[in-house]
């Protein structure tokens, strides 16, 4: 009889340590990914930058994909979301290239299509002219002409290359943000190495 | 050398290109960055309300009682 009238008492003392530790685990899982977003975007906005040459459709990528993995795969464990992120921003990548072409097709036929509105934003892409010391010009140049080639890859090994190489993603990884079998990863890969080392010859930063 | 090769280790060529594509990343304009934080927060924002709450943690308890 004892022990039961000091329950009352003892579940009052556990229950705000209960749900201050469930605020906590809510808090930590928004925390956990709020750090992983912080380090995947960068990576993720310069493989894009890659693919689509323009840095406001990179942008527009990049954050389309952190918000469906957000909305959708939050809930998911950790240590999916890097494959999941990738094959998200991947398919937004390839949606644009898509809507840029078909945009491109529909131009071709407008007679009427004004000098104003080729290009977009004239701002956003106004040549930056700051001087630059000799080295980063240098160095500019190198990463020009990678870009260049990255972008002159086929969309599947240029996406097996920077994930691999860029990201550091495993094979597996890889082969799960690729949607594909490992061995297809290896492949992708060595022939993106090969077609790379064939445009840029030897390429020393 | 075939694709096992290739993928054994990683060449010098490999690394070169690993490194310029790391500084930029480093070098990227303050504008990108500051857009790519803001896309962040939004993707946080957009989380389903019940990732966000406590309902999350509650619900299932509380479909365990009404069953009881």
């Amino acid at each position: 009889m004892q022990a039961f009238a000091t329950l009352p008492s003892q579940t009052a003392d556990l229950l705000p340590l209960g749900k201050a530790r469930l605020r906590d685990t809510t808090q930590d899982g928004a925390r956990a990914l709020e750090t992983f977003l912080a380090g995947v975007e960068r990576k993720g906005f310069r493989i894009a930058q890659i693919a689509l040459r323009h840095e406001a459709d990179a942008l527009d990528a990049v954050q389309d994909a952190m918000m469906q993995l957000a909305h959708r795969y939050a809930a998911r464990p950790p240590q999916e979301w890097k494959p999941l992120f990738y094959r998200i921003l991947e398919n937004r990548i390839r949606d644009m290239q898509r809507r840029r072409i078909v945009r491109q097709r529909v131009m071709a036929w407008i007679p009427w299509q004004g000098e104003d509105d080729e290009g977009g934003d004239a701002l956003e892409q106004a040549p930056d002219n700051a001087p630059q010391p000799a080295v980063q010009v240098e160095s500019d140049e190198m990463m020009r002409a990678l870009e260049q080639a990255l972008s002159q890859l086929p969309g599947r090994q240029r996406q097996a290359f920077l994930l691999r190489n860029f990201e550091g993603l495993d094979v597996q990884e890889t082969a799960l943000a690729m949607k594909c079998s490992q061995g297809s990863v290896k492949t992708h890969y060595f022939r993106a190495l090969q077609a790379l080392r064939a445009k840029l010859g030897d390429f020393r930063p | 050398m075939n694709v096992e090769d290739m993928n054994e280790g990683t060449s010098e060529f490999e690394r070169h290109v690993r490194e310029l594509l790391n500084d930029s990343v480093e070098h990227m304009p303050a504008a990108a960055r500051s857009r790519l934080t803001q896309a962040r927060y939004a993707a946080l924002a957009a989380r389903p309300f019940w990732q966000r709450s406590l309902v999350r943690h509650w619900a299932p308890a509380g479909a365990a009682s009404m069953r009881l």
